[in-house]
């Protein structure tokens, strides 16, 4: 899929470090019934392209089936834990995504990525390892590519939500 | 439901609330949410001007080690509402994610995962697609360095190991007439799947 270039304006530096840097956020999406569904998902900022990456896998694809009904989405980085950063901001990026029925198995374009996974989680590198486990997780490298372009960015200094939070319209764009 | 979800969120310093703002987006915050036995609902303190709207919600507790393993998480659907004590999160639903329900989970996630493969594929009428093995091992093969314990064996190669080792006692009790010796349990492992 191609995709034109789309920076965000005026996005403050911890915040991008947040990005980077957290291992997880809590993605959200809507169900059917209009309930909001949150699981923690591995996120991949390109700041190139001003939006997220993510993936998941068929067999748990029910936030891709979300999205193509409802695109509205959010992403919430509450938790630091491994990220290295001392202090960090919690962030919300309200946002809009696209998840094409397109399943991707080759690694090409995504290399980065699954480099990063590979480094920050070295557990899952027995995945795929030898037969048995070829056999039995085949699923997880058929993967939905998930595209989500900030609107709205709200951040909490310290993750503080008692406070209120710095907000920036993702509109702006170019 | 409501000993499942105080069970369980017990072993989480905070939960991330989701509910849904005025323009219909979903906000979420972290919070600590404060069981009501009498009424079986949780309270949430949310500071004035947050934009959640009363309705559906869901409540997540999530929680991952420094080489983001020994994953824990579940989810309740409810609703949010307010009454003369505040915020309240009534639970509907208790859904519960990785490291939840030990090895028959997991075993239940390996095989039901292949099943909604299958189905996806289906469906649409596609094959099941070749993984390209060497092009992902050509990515794990960049040198690392593997901090203690994650190269650990994950269930599905524990699961192996054990029948494999079932299998050489059975032939062994057999040969030799023997019924002495023990298999050690398995113990469960975490899967890392987020996504």
């Amino acid at each position: 899929m191609t995709h034109s270039s789309h920076k965000v304006v005026g996005l403050p530096s911890e915040v991008e470090e947040v990005f980077r840097e957290y291992r997880t956020c809590e993605m959200s999406t809507f169900a059917r019934d209009g309930t909001p569904i949150t699981w923690p998902t591995l996120p991949f900022w390109r700041p190139d392209e001003g939006r997220f990456m993510i993936t998941t896998s068929i067999s748990l694809a029910q936030k891709a089936f979300n999205i193509r009904r409802n695109p509205r989405v959010s992403l919430l980085f509450s938790n630091p834990t491994a990220s290295g950063l001392h202090d960090p901001l919690a962030v919300l990026v309200q946002a809009d995504a696209e998840a094409p029925d397109e399943i991707v198995t080759s690694v090409e374009g995504f290399e980065d990525e699954m480099r990063r996974v590979y480094q920050r989680q070295p557990a899952s590198r027995a995945y795929g390892s030898n037969p048995l486990t070829r056999y039995f997780m085949d699923w997880y490298y058929m993967r939905l590519v998930i595209h989500v372009t900030p609107r709205r960015i709200l951040w909490w200094p310290g993750g503080d939500f008692s406070q209120a939070p710095f907000e920036l319209e993702a509109d702006h764009v170019e | 439901m409501w000993n499942d979800i105080k069970k369980h969120l017990s072993n989480f310093e905070s939960a991330v609330l989701t509910g849904v703002d005025a323009e219909g987006y979903p906000f979420s915050v972290r919070c600590r949410p404060d069981a009501d036995d009498a009424a079986e609902v949780l309270r949430v303190q949310l500071p004035a001007g947050m934009p959640l709207q009363a309705g559906p919600a869901s409540l997540l507790c999530h929680k991952h080690d420094e080489n983001l393993w020994k994953l824990r998480s579940f989810l309740v659907r409810g609703a949010l509402s307010r009454d003369e004590k505040g915020w309240k999160f009534e639970p509907l639903r208790f859904i519960p994610g990785a490291g939840i329900g030990g090895l028959p989970a997991t075993v239940r996630f390996f095989t039901g995962s292949r099943r909604n493969a299958a189905r996806y594929l289906k469906k649409r009428g596609l094959a099941r697609p070749r993984i390209p093995w060497d092009e992902i091992n050509a990515v794990k093969s960049m040198p690392l360095h593997l901090p203690k314990g994650a190269g650990e064996l994950l269930p599905v190669e524990r699961t192996a190991s054990w029948l494999a080792s079932r299998r050489k006692y059975l032939r062994s009790a057999k040969d030799e007439d023997s019924s002495s010796g023990g298999i050690s349990g398995v113990e469960p492992r975490p899967h890392a799947a987020y996504g």
